[in-house]
């Protein structure tokens, strides 16, 4: 809201500097957001909090001043030039709930014109453009007196009767605007007879605008229900400076003031003859009563004040109150709608005594030990382990393109199609909740390697979210992910190794496994469309799949904006709620043996569909407690080698626990070990 | 005893024309072996008179200690001659970076959530999480905004359907929370939040941090002492920090606190907007509304809650001065955290 400063000084004396003002203002909770001068004036824009409706005036901001200051208000004083004895016009409302008080008054044989230069003046620094003299008044006296004000053209009025109702069915309505509204039902319409002229507290219909040849008008200062005001405003997109005022509530005992200091200006400007003023105020009002403890305020604030301080501090803003030894009566104000109960009142002595008066104190608690989560321990830990591996840690919006999620080729079946959408995106790019975080990471790598970085490794850690497609569960499936990105251009590596950076990438893995100690999972070759079929591999931890790393494919990087050559891209994504959460397997010391091992090697030509870890595996599952260690130490195709066949060594490492072993004994376990290998894999022993 | 001279001399000789450790090693053999010139001596020395066996036995003695002497110094010698050639041969420019020395860089937001959890933990908070996609119930309702109450204004909304949005803020989790457990509570609750708004000071995503303290005696004097020790702990003990009436619909009284502009240190400046203040957290004492929401009786139970936005506390400690760089992910950004 834009106040110009001396607007304000002419309903409150103050010899104080816009400056300090501004500073008062701010402190009791109405943010003067900035002050700037505009020739002998100085013009404050507040921000209001939307709880402070009685403030979106000068005279409300006056009054919020004066409580401030413990000075009084001093409203400016006007004689209203006698009324003619008639009203022209009736008033009915039809529904109460909705429209509290309409009142209204017909001024015939007005001149519309300019302006004069001070009103427009006063307009412009608060943010409104000037129209006519009449349109004029109504906005400077919203603005003055906080009630928002409607004029007709009073000649465009056919039937002589006013009534507040809203519509049997929808109807069409023109505002003025210029702008076709659909009304529903649950709009509420001023009618003239059965002609719809306004909607009420949003905006007036154009058939009824006051222009250059209106004589007569029909002033309206009415109280319509906030909530209604504001779902209508909301469902037409319409917002007004009367709209926003009435959602925030207005005073039901300033309607009729309003309407006086409106038809003062207009007789003043305008001339013309002041008819009857009708005022049609069904429900008597009642001012909520409020009781407030004395020792409920300091045990909330922490403070120990008298009830003669507190009382002193209420009567500030307006309120009539009692006092009663131990707890204040206190009748609310008509303006102060946000003022419902005692927590309120106790907001308005903390912020009338100064919050900053208001000693810290440390609270007294009991000292407990909480227990560590071991999923954040958990997420700590990779989150340490990627960055000291080199990937630098990413953070994305958690929206999807839903063009990105085409590119995956995922299943129809695939859960990962399932995304949440929103029904208002920013931009359809961003119209997706994410299912995966590869998309993402897709574009955060093309963003860095199309700007020349030619090392790039990524991780992100942040949630996904599935929509479960029930409609039991309103709320979609949300689970932590670790997702990781990796390009490292082969041409320019300092260390020219032969790995293969899906091996590169996949021991940055291994090594975090290793570390969450999560007991035995196994590796096997993935399934994901958008990945390389035969460099890539899914984590299977129990019998879930708990993530999978891999070479992009070709034909998805093809689609990528990305010139990319001779390097491979590497991605990789695990579900954190998987391998972060360990069923709690207690951490025991096993003994180990402290006498000497022996070694022995085998090697041997297995056929491709034969793993490193189903040797392993295999190894592992003889029967032996000797064997102490395997590991593989080889592993070849190509020259030397029968085509199509893999070469696979491994180590064994035998040892007993109770023993020095004899290469005898060993000689012979290790013949049956090869054996039985042999016989369960069909492979060939290498000479 | 002249062959013995003369043995001696051909030793000398001969050892010093060894050049490795396996000329050497013949040598030993040679004069020191089974079937060596001195063992030969030795085994000789029983041809002798008795008388002379003594002296000579003595000098032939002399000469295998000398001879053995003499070859291990020469051995050493030879080591140390080989193991410095293998040392030169194997000398590498200590200079270049060893493999996987490069470290990534932590996202600054990330950074700074740990720390602020951290500041919490320590003052005995624990920590909570909650849906980030979640009911307009707990999101809206429980927390005293209506449907059609303009505090909805404060927060554009990201709409799933009519019940369901990306939450707006982590408050929703104080609800959740209170619903499933008694007082005393005292947690944070970390986490992504989401408004429908884009520009050069907004993005659709953010992260903040809610705190909500409740038990039988908590005041705002309270409030405002824990506030004090984070601000203090997370900028520096000497940053000002001021509270100022504001308002939430689930807190009541509610507070506005600032710091004092780190930058200009009070005097004003473009970051503070010439204030010399900076806002950095909302708080208050729970709306007793909220409380009669979770089933709690707020005639005994009192508490204050806060929420706090990350990016800006990071933006403050790092100099950063334009949100969007969070979430451009560029590494030449990221590197530096």
């Amino acid at each position: 809201m834009l106040l110009p400063f001396n607007w304000l000084k002419e309903f409150i004396k103050i010899r104080k500097s816009p400056g300090e003002i501004a500073d008062m203002l701010t402190m009791a909770g109405l943010e003067v957001e900035s002050s700037e001068g505009s020739g002998d004036d100085t013009v404050f824009d507040i921000d209001l909090t939307p709880n402070r409706g009685d403030c979106l005036s000068v005279l409300g901001t006056a009054r919020e001043l004066a409580a401030v200051t413990g000075k009084n208000i001093k409203i400016p004083r006007f004689r209203l030039p006698s009324e003619d004895k008639r009203s022209w016009i009736r008033v009915s409302i039809g529904d109460r709930d909705l429209c509290a008080r309409y009142a209204g008054r017909v001024l015939k044989g007005i001149k519309v014109e300019e302006s004069p230069a001070w009103l427009k003046k006063r307009l412009e620094l608060s943010g409104i453009r000037s129209i006519n003299n009449i349109v004029d008044v109504t906005n400077y006296v919203m603005l003055e007196y906080g009630q928002p004000l409607h004029a007709f053209d009073f000649g465009k009025l056919v039937s002589g009767q006013i009534c507040v109702s809203t519509p049997d069915k929808s109807i069409r309505f023109t505002t003025l605007d210029g702008i076709e509204r659909l009304i529903t039902g649950d709009m509420l319409l001023i009618w003239d007879g059965n002609k719809p002229v306004a909607i009420a507290g949003v905006m007036g219909g154009l058939e009824s605008e006051v222009g250059e040849d209106t004589t007569g008008i029909f002033l309206e200062s009415a109280c319509f229900n906030p909530s209604s005001v504001r779902r209508t405003s909301s469902e037409l997109g319409l917002k007004s400076e009367s709209s926003f005022r009435f959602e925030r509530g207005i005073d039901v005992l300033n309607v009729d003031k309003a309407l006086d200091r409106a038809s003062f200006l207009i007789s003043e400007l305008a001339g013309g003859v002041l008819c009857k003023r009708v005022d049609v105020f069904p429900r008597k009002y009642r001012p909520r009563q409020v009781k407030l403890e004395y020792a409920k305020v300091n045990n909330i604030l922490g403070v120990n004040l008298s009830g003669t301080k507190i009382q002193d501090l209420i009567s500030r803003i307006g309120a009539r109150v009692e006092d009663f030894d131990d707890y204040l009566h206190v009748e609310v104000p008509s303006y102060r709608n946000d003022i419902e109960n005692d927590f309120d009142l106790i907001e308005e002595v903390a912020r009338l005594y100064g919050y900053h008066r208001i000693a810290s104190s440390a609270p007294v608690i009991r000292v407990d030990a909480l227990p560590k989560s071991k999923v954040r321990e958990n997420i700590k830990s990779i989150r340490n382990h990627m960055c000291s591996r080199g990937y630098s840690e990413v953070i994305n919006f958690s929206f999807m393109n839903p063009d990105m999620i085409r590119l995956l080729n995922l299943d129809s079946d695939d859960p990962r199609n399932n995304a949440v959408r929103i029904l208002n995106p920013l931009r359809q790019e961003e119209s997706l909740v994410r299912t995966t975080l590869v998309p993402s990471l897709l574009e955060n790598l093309g963003y860095n390697f199309n700007r020349g970085i030619r090392t790039v490794k990524l991780f992100e850690i942040s949630k996904v979210f599935i929509d479960k497609r029930q409609k039991s569960d309103k709320l979609p499936g949300e689970s932590m992910r670790l997702g990781g990105a990796y390009l490292v251009d082969r041409t320019h590596r300092l260390w020219k190794d032969n790995v293969d950076d899906f091996f590169v990438v996949k021991g940055d893995i291994d090594a975090m496994i290793k570390k969450l100690t999560i007991g035995n999972g196994l590796w096997k070759r993935s399934s994901e469309p958008f990945l390389h079929p035969g460099r890539s591999a899914d984590f299977i931890l129990g019998n879930r799949k708990a993530g999978f790393t891999g070479i992009l494919s070709p034909d998805v990087l093809h689609l990528l904006d990305m010139k990319v050559h001779n390097s491979d891209v590497v991605l990789f994504e695990f579900d954190l709620d998987i391998i972060t959460v360990n069923k709690d397997r207690k951490h025991v010391y096993k003994q180990f043996s402290r006498f000497p091992f022996i070694q022995r090697d085998i090697s041997v030509l297995v056929d491709p569909e034969w793993s490193a870890q189903d040797i392993l595996e295999l190894v592992k599952s003889y029967k032996s407690k000797l064997i102490d260690e395997v590991t593989v130490f080889d592993y070849y195709s190509g020259k030397n080698i029968p085509d199509g066949k893999i070469s696979l060594g491994f180590n064994v490492h035998y040892r007993a626990y109770d023993r020095t072993l004899s290469d005898e004994e060993i000689d012979g376990v290790h013949n049956d070990l090869i054996g039985f290998l042999l016989k369960k894999s069909g492979a060939q022993l290498r000479q | 005893m002249d062959d013995l001279k003369e043995l001696r001399k051909q030793f000398l000789l001969h050892l010093g024309r060894a050049e490795d450790s396996s000329q050497l090693q013949n040598l030993r053999s040679r004069y020191l072996g089974k079937k060596g010139e001195i063992t030969g001596l030795l085994k000789s020395l029983t041809s002798m008179p008795p008388a002379d066996r003594p002296a000579a036995g003595k000098e032939i003695n002399e000469l295998k200690d000398f001879i053995e002497n003499q070859l291990n110094r020469h051995l050493q010698k030879i080591h140390s001659r080989e193991i410095e050639g293998r040392i030169q041969k194997e000398s590498i420019d200590v200079t270049l970076p060893g493999p996987g020395s490069e470290i990534g860089g932590r996202h600054p937001i990330s950074l700074v959530l740990d720390e602020v959890i951290d500041i919490f933990i320590s003052m005995g908070f624990g920590v909570e999480e909650g849906p980030e996609i979640e009911l307009d119930f707990y999101n809206f309702e429980a927390l005293n905004i209506p449907r059609d109450h303009p505090a909805r204004d404060m927060q554009d909304t990201f709409y799933i359907n009519d019940e369901v949005v990306m939450r707006t803020h982590t408050s929703p989790v104080q609800v959740r929370v209170m619903q499933q457990r008694k007082p005393p509570l005292r947690f944070i609750a970390p986490g992504k939040v989401y408004r429908c708004d884009a520009d050069i000071s907004h993005t659709p995503m953010f992260h903040q941090v809610e705190g909500l303290m409740v038990d039988t005696n908590i005041t705002f004097a309270n409030l405002k002492s824990v506030l004090e020790s984070f601000l203090h702990s997370v900028f520096t003990p000497d940053t000002p920090v001021r509270f100022r009436p504001s308002y939430f619909p689930f807190t009541e009284p509610s507070a506005e606190v600032d710091i004092g502009c780190i930058f200009c240190k009070g005097s004003g400046c473009r970051i503070c907007k010439t204030t010399g203040w900076i806002e950095i957290l909302g708080s208050g004492m729970v709306n007793p509304k909220v409380f009669k929401m979770v089933g709690y009786n707020p005639r005994k139970y009192t508490g204050f809650a806060f929420g706090m936005g990350i990016e800006r506390i990071t933006m403050l400690k790092y100099g950063i001065d334009d949100i969007r760089l969070f979430y451009e992910n560029d590494l030449r950004f990221l590197g530096q955290f």
